[in-house]
C-alpha cells in the first residue's frame, strides 16, 4: 500500500487563510496604474476651478500650448456628452463646460512629456470667470431665490430627488406610544483617503480601438460611460482594472481622469497617463454626504417601537453622483434590525458648491443609523430599561418581511448583541466605570448587494466562466474588481473548494471587459454574494462531468466520487479523486473528463430573486439579505481637555458565513477603524465653497494612537441565498461604531452628544453647557 | 522647480529661502508660497553638534534632528518637558528629518495662508480669511493682522527653559526676541535674510525642577495642538509656556507668579484673563486653563506623572 499524505486536502472555506494575491502585494509586485509606463507614453494634468459657481468667460490657452513640451489639450467643449453612472441624474462632463460648479472642478486637461511639464502649463493657463452666487449650505440649497446649480431637468431646483415614503399608520402609531422622543442629529461629510489616488492610462490601438487601464471599482459602468462620452462603440474599449490601491466608494464613479486619458489617447496617438495628486482626490471626492437628520421614535413602556418619523437632508455638492440611491439608502434601512410596523421617511439630496458627495463605505446608511442609535439609548434610560436587552427584545425574526417591504432571510443579531454584552461585560460595566469612562452599545444592518441594476435591465448581475486546462490548472475569468477587499480570494477558493484543489493553484483573471464576463461591480457590499454565488453555479457542471468521467473509469457511483482526497508522498502527486478504494490523480480527472465530453470550459451566472419589491416605489433598497452589527466601544473622555480616547472595541458581525476568517475580521476592523476616524475627528471644513484642508496631513484620519484594540466575533446564520451561506462583510461593521461611541460617551459624561466628529472643542463646549445648566 | 544652491559657508548660506529637513519648505513650495533660489544647508559645515558646556549648559546646532534631540540622554535628563514635547510632536518621520532651525522658523500652518487661492496679510496681501471664517484654530491672545497661532512646539518648550536662540550676525537672542509679536508679514521671527539661526542654548538644569508637557487635540500624533502647555516646576524658576493660543509662543506670567505664591493647581484660573475670543475659538479659553490645569496636576502628584 502506498505511503498517503497525512491530511486530503482541507477545504479553504472558512479557513484562515492568506489572500491568493497578497504576496505580489507585500512584495511590492502589484502593479497599480501609476507602475505602469508604455512607450510615447505622455503625462495629462488639469487647470483647476478657482470659483464655488461661475460662468466661464474665458479660457487663454497661448502660453500653455508655447511652453516646450506640451503635446496636447483638452476643454470641456472637446467632450461636451453628459454622464453619469445613475441614468436619470447624468449630469457631469469631464470637464467643465460654460460653467463650474465647485472650487477644484477640472476645466482643461494638458498633456505634456512628463507631469513637471504638464504641471506648469496648468499654472500658465488663464481662466476668466463670472462669478455666481455660490450656493453653500443646506439651508441654502432650500432656498428658491439661490441660483440654480443645474438646469438639465423638467423643473430645475437644487433638490435632486426627495423621497418620500409612508408605510402603516405613523400617527396612530404616536398616539399609541408611551414615549416620544424628537432630536436633531448632524453628521459630517468625510473622505475615503484610500492609499492609491485614481488614475488612468489610455492607449489608442492601431486599429482604432481603444485601451484603458483605471483603478475603479466599477469596470462596468466606466466602460459603458467612456464609450459614450467619446462616441465610441462599447465593443471598441477594452476597459482594464489593474491593481487598486483601495476605494471605499471613493472610485465607483467614471472621473475626468480616464475620459481624459481616452480622449487625448485618441487624440495623440500617443498613450496618455493622469494620476491624481493627493489633492486632486481631495476634489474628486465622492465622500459622505454631510447630513442633518430629523427624528422622531414613539416606545411602549417596555421599549418596542411603534412608530418612526425620519427626515434627513444630504448636503451632496455640485453633481449627482450616487446622490439619488443616497437619498434612498437614508431613509430604507431604518426598518432594520428593529420590529416597526409604522415608519415615515423623507429624505432630500441637495446639490450645493461643493466637491460633489457620493458613496463611502457604509453608503448613506451610516448617518441615519448614528440617529436611531442613539435615540435606542435615550429611550432605554427613560424608560428605565437596559439598553441591550430593550434592542434585542424588538430584532426582527428571520424569514419576515419589513413594513417597508425588505424580505428578511437570515438573522443573527440577537447572537452579536449577546456576543458583544457578554465579551465587554455591558451588563455589569456600564454605568459603574467611574467618571470619565464609560459604554457604549449600538446595533445595526445593511445590504448584501442590490436587486436591481443601476441601469434597467434584466440580465445577470454577476456571470464567472471557468477553465481547466490539460494541464490541471483551473482559470476563473471574472468582471469583479478587486480593490484589496479579497473577492480574487473570494473566487478562488470558491472553485478550488468544489475541485479539491488548492485556492493558490486557481488562477483568476478578472476586470477586463474584454475577457471576464460582466460583474456590476465592487458597491453595495455585492461582490461575494453574487459574484460567489456565480462562481458555484460555475464550477457545479464542471465538477458533475469530472465526477462522471472518474465513476466510469473507476466502476464506482458518481456519489462515491470524493475530490481532494488524500495523494501519495511516494508518487509525489497532489490531490486526487476517486473512492477510499481506487482513485485517479486531477490531472488524469481532468483528461478522463475533457475526453469523456469534450472541453471543461462553464460558466455561472447569479441574478436576485425577486423578493422583497412588494411596492413599487421600493426599488431602490431592496437587497437578497442583510448582515447584522452589534458593538460595545469603551472611552475614556478627559473631561478637563475634552479628548476622547477609544480604548476597546468588541465587533460582532453576522457574516452569514465565514468563508476567510482572515479576510472577514480584517474587513470588520477596517471598517471599525474608519468609524473611529469619522467619531473622532474626520471632518471636512469649507470656507466660501473652499476646502480648508485638502491634504493627509490636515485632514484628521486617525492614526495607530487613536485605533482602539478590537476584539471580532464573527456570527455565522446561514443565508440561504448566500453562496455557502455567506453575506457581507466589507461596509456594515462601520454603521454601529460611530454611535457605539457615541453612547459610550454619554455613559462616561451624560452627555448625548448629536453632532459628530467628538472633537475636544465639541465635547468641551458640550461639558461647558451642562455645567452652566447644572449650576444655573 | 526652484533654483537650489548648496553653500559650503555660513556666510554663503544668505540670500533665499534656506531649507535644511524640508519639511516645511518643500511643502510650502508645492503651495506656490516659496519664489527664488533654495540655499540648501546640507553641505554647510558645523551647526550640527550636541554639547555640554562646562557649566552644565547644552548648545544644540541648528541641523540637529529633533529626533536625535528629543532622545538624547542628555536632554530627556535634564529637560524632561522639553524632551517630550520634542519627542511628540509631528510624526516619527517628520521627526527624523525636521531640525531644530527648521521648527523654530517654520511658517505658520494656517489653511488659508497655505492656500494658494487665498491672499493674506502673511501672503504678500491684506486681511485675513480666517478672522472672517470665524476660525476654531484662532489666537486668543495677541492676535493682530494675523490670528493664527504660532506652529512651533519646540519654540514652547524652549521658552519655558529660558534658551537662548544662537544667530550668526545678531548674537544672542530670547526666545521672545526671536519672535517679536509675530506679525511680520513674511516671516513669524525678527531674524533678517542676512542672520542665520546657528544654534540654541539651553541654561544648566534647575536643581528640584519637574517639567511635563501636555497637548490638547483630536488626534493624538501628526497633529498640530488645539493647546499645548510646557511647564517647570521649581521654586524661583516657575515657567508656564504655552502654544496654540497667540501668534507667538506666550508665557503666562500671572499662572507663573501664582505657583511662586504657593497656590498649585488653582493658579491656571490666572491664564484667561486678557484672552479675546470670538465664537469660533470661545472653547480655547476654557481648554487654555483645562489644559494647564491638567498638566499641573500631573506635575503636582508625583505618582501621576508621565512615564
Amino acid at each position: 500500500m502506498s505511503v498517503r499524505q497525512p491530511e486530503p486536502v482541507p477545504s479553504p472555506i472558512g479557513a484562515y487563510q492568506g489572500k491568493v494575491d497578497g504576496r505580489e502585494r507585500i512584495t511590492g509586485q502589484a502593479v497599480f496604474v501609476a507602475d505602469m509606463a508604455l512607450p510615447r507614453m505622455v503625462h495629462a494634468k488639469f487647470v483647476r476651478s478657482t470659483q464655488a459657481h461661475a460662468t466661464i468667460t474665458a479660457i487663454r490657452l497661448d502660453a500653455a500650448l508655447a511652453i516646450p513640451g506640451v503635446v496636447g489639450v483638452c476643454i470641456g467643449a472637446d467632450l461636451p456628452k453628459r454622464y453619469g453612472v445613475i441614468p436619470v441624474a447624468q449630469d457631469e462632463t469631464a470637464l467643465a463646460l460654460d460653467k463650474v460648479r465647485y472650487i477644484g472642478e477640472p476645466i482643461v486637461c494638458i498633456a505634456a512629456i512628463d507631469e513637471e511639464t504638464a504641471h506648469r502649463a496648468c499654472v500658465a493657463v488663464v481662466v476668466e470667470y463670472a462669478a455666481i452666487e455660490a450656493v453653500l449650505s443646506i439651508d441654502a440649497a432650500l432656498d428658491p431665490a439661490k441660483p440654480v446649480i443645474h438646469q438639465y431637468s423638467r423643473k430645475p431646483s437644487n433638490v435632486l430627488r426627495r423621497v418620500h415614503q409612508n408605510y402603516g399608520d405613523v400617527d396612530a402609531g404616536f398616539a399609541a406610544a408611551a414615549l416620544v422622543l424628537e432630536e436633531r442629529y448632524d453628521y459630517p461629510g468625510s473622505t475615503h483617503a484610500a492609499l492609491e489616488s485614481h488614475a488612468a492610462l489610455a492607449r489608442s490601438e492601431p486599429d482604432g480601438k481603444l485601451t484603458l487601464w483605471s483603478s475603479t471599482q466599477n469596470p462596468h459602468y466606466v466602460h459603458r460611460d467612456v464609450a459614450r462620452v467619446l462616441g465610441m462603440r462599447e465593443q471598441d474599449v477594452r476597459l482594464i482594472k489593474p491593481a487598486v490601491g483601495a476605494g471605499y466608494g471613493g472610485k465607483c464613479d467614471p472621473f475626468c481622469t480616464d475620459i481624459c486619458a481616452a480622449f487625448l489617447a485618441r487624440k495623440l496617438g500617443r498613450p496618455v497617463r493622469i494620476v491624481l495628486e493627493r489633492e486632486e482626490v481631495f476634489y474628486a471626492h465622492r465622500g459622505r454626504h454631510p447630513t442633518r437628520m430629523s427624528l422622531k421614535m414613539g416606545f411602549t413602556t417596555d421599549g418596542s417601537i411603534t412608530a418612526i418619523d425620519f427626515s434627513a437632508w444630504a448636503d451632496g455638492g455640485a453633481y449627482a453622483s450616487y446622490g439619488v440611491v443616497t437619498s434612498y439608502y437614508l431613509g430604507v434601512f431604518m426598518t432594520l434590525p428593529y420590529k416597526l410596523q409604522n415608519y415615515r421617511f423623507t429624505s432630500h439630496r441637495l446639490y450645493t458648491n461643493k466637491p460633489p458627495c457620493g458613496p463611502k463605505r457604509g453608503h448613506g446608511a451610516v448617518q441615519p443609523r448614528f440617529a436611531l442609535e442613539l435615540m435606542m439609548d435615550q429611550a432605554a434610560g427613560q424608560l428605565g430599561l437596559d439598553a441591550a436587552s430593550m434592542r434585542r427584545a424588538n430584532t426582527i425574526e428571520p424569514n419576515s418581511e419589513t413594513c417597508n417591504g425588505l424580505a428578511i432571510t437570515s438573522v443573527g443579531v440577537r447572537e452579536c448583541i449577546d456576543a458583544v454584552v457578554r465579551a465587554s461585560g455591558y451588563a455589569e460595566r456600564r454605568g459603574k466605570l467611574g467618571p470619565g469612562r464609560g459604554l457604549g452599545l449600538a446595533v445595526s444592518a445593511y445590504m448584501c448587494g442590490a436587486l436591481h441594476p443601476v441601469y434597467q435591465n434584466e440580465m445577470p448581475h454577476s456571470t464567472v466562466a471557468i477553465k481547466v486546462d490539460r494541464s490541471g490548472e483551473v482559470t476563473v475569468f471574472a468582471g469583479t474588481a478587486d480593490i484589496g477587499q479579497g473577492s480574487t480570494h473570494m473566487l478562488a477558493a470558491m472553485v478550488a473548494g468544489e475541485l479539491g484543489i488548492h485556492p493558490a493553484d486557481v488562477r483568476v483573471v478578472e476586470g477586463d471587459t474584454s475577457l471576464t464576463p460582466v460583474d456590476l461591480g465592487s458597491y453595495s457590499s455585492r461582490v461575494t454574494f453574487m459574484a460567489g454565488n456565480a462562481a458555484l453555479a460555475g464550477v457545479a457542471p464542471l465538477r458533475a462531468r469530472i465526477a462522471a468521467a472518474v465513476a466510469a473509469k473507476l466502476g464506482c457511483t458518481v456519489a462515491e466520487v470524493g475530490f481532494g482526497r488524500a495523494g501519495s508522498a511516494d508518487r509525489g502527486d497532489g490531490p486526487r479523486v476517486g473512492t477510499d478504494t481506487s482513485d485517479v490523480s486531477w490531472v488524469d480527472a481532468v483528461w478522463l473528463a475533457e475526453e469523456a465530453t469534450g472541453p471543461l470550459i462553464h460558466a455561472g451566472a447569479y441574478t436576485p430573486p425577486k423578493i422583497g419589491s412588494r411596492f413599487r416605489r421600493q426599488s431602490v433598497g431592496p437587497s437578497p439579505a442583510y448582515s447584522f452589527t452589534a458593538q460595545v466601544a469603551e472611552v475614556a473622555v478627559d473631561d478637563e481637555t475634552g479628548v476622547v480616547r477609544v480604548e476597546r472595541i468588541w465587533v460582532a458581525h453576522d457574516c452569514g458565513r465565514v468563508l476567510n476568517r482572515a479576510i472577514a475580521e480584517g474587513q470588520v476592523e477596517g471598517c471599525v477603524y474608519m468609524g473611529v476616524g469619522e467619531a473622532l475627528a474626520e471632518e471636512q471644513r469649507y470656507d466660501g465653497g473652499r476646502m480648508t484642508a485638502p491634504s493627509l496631513l490636515e485632514y484628521k484620519l486617525p492614526t495607530i494612537h487613536e485605533c482602539p484594540e478590537i476584539e471580532v466575533f464573527l456570527i455565522e446564520s446561514y443565508d440561504p441565498g448566500g453562496p455557502h451561506g455567506a453575506k457581507e462583510v466589507g461596509e456594515g461593521p462601520q454603521l454601529s461604531t460611530v454611535p457605539a461611541i457615541a453612547n459610550a460617551i454619554t455613559d462616561a459624561t451624560g452627555l448625548r452628544l448629536r453632532e459628530a466628529p467628538f472633537t475636544p472643542e465639541r465635547v468641551l463646549r458640550a461639558i461647558e453647557r451642562a455645567r452652566r445648566k447644572g449650576s444655573g | 522647480m526652484s533654483e537650489v544652491r548648496y553653500p559650503t559657508t555660513q556666510s554663503q548660506a544668505v540670500w533665499g529661502q534656506r531649507r535644511a529637513g524640508g519639511t516645511d519648505v518643500m511643502d510650502r513650495l508645492r503651495h506656490g508660497r516659496i519664489a527664488g533660489a533654495l540655499v540648501d544647508l546640507r553641505d554647510v559645515a558645523g551647526m550640527e553638534g550636541l554639547v555640554v558646556l562646562p557649566d552644565g549648559s547644552v548648545e544644540v546646532g541648528t541641523k540637529v534632528t529633533l529626533a536625535r534631540f528629543a532622545t538624547d540622554a542628555k536632554v530627556r535628563a535634564g529637560w524632561p518637558g522639553l524632551a517630550d514635547a520634542v519627542g511628540g510632536l509631528a510624526t516619527p518621520q517628520i521627526r527624523q528629518v525636521a531640525t531644530i532651525g527648521g521648527s523654530l522658523l517654520q511658517r505658520t500652518r494656517c489653511a488659508w495662508f497655505r492656500s494658494p487661492d487665498f491672499s493674506c496679510h502673511k501672503s504678500g496681501g491684506s486681511g485675513c480669511p480666517a478672522l472672517a471664517a470665524d476660525h476654531h484654530w484662532n489666537s486668543i491672545f495677541g492676535a493682530g493682522p494675523c490670528v493664527a497661532p504660532h506652529p512651533s512646539t519646540l519654540a514652547v518648550a524652549l521658552l519655558a527653559f529660558d534658551a537662548l536662540i544662537l544667530a550668526d550676525g545678531r548674537g544672542t537672542l530670547t526666545v521672545p526676541e526671536l519672535y517679536g509679536d509675530g506679525q511680520a508679514a513674511d516671516r513669524e521671527h525678527t531674524l533678517t535674510d542676512e542672520q542665520l539661526l546657528v544654534g540654541v542654548r539651553l541654561p544648566p538644569p534647575l536643581p528640584g525642577a519637574v517639567s511635563g508637557w501636555l497637548r490638547t487635540a483630536a488626534r493624538a500624533r501628526a497633529e498640530w495642538p488645539l493647546v499645548e502647555a510646557v511647564i517647570r516646576l521649581v521654586p524661583g524658576g516657575m515657567r508656564v509656556a504655552v502654544g496654540g493660543v497667540a501668534p507667538v509662543p506666550m508665557r503666562f506670567l500671572a499662572v507663573e507668579a501664582a505657583l511662586e505664591a504657593g497656590e498649585g493647581v488653582g493658579a491656571a484660573a490666572q491664564a484667561v484673563a486678557g484672552a479675546a475670543s470670538n465664537p469660533g475659538s470661545s472653547y480655547k479659553v476654557m481648554l487654555l486653563q483645562r489644559t494647564i490645569e491638567t498638566l499641573l496636576e500631573r506635575l503636582l502628584t508625583p505618582q501621576k506623572a508621565a512615564p
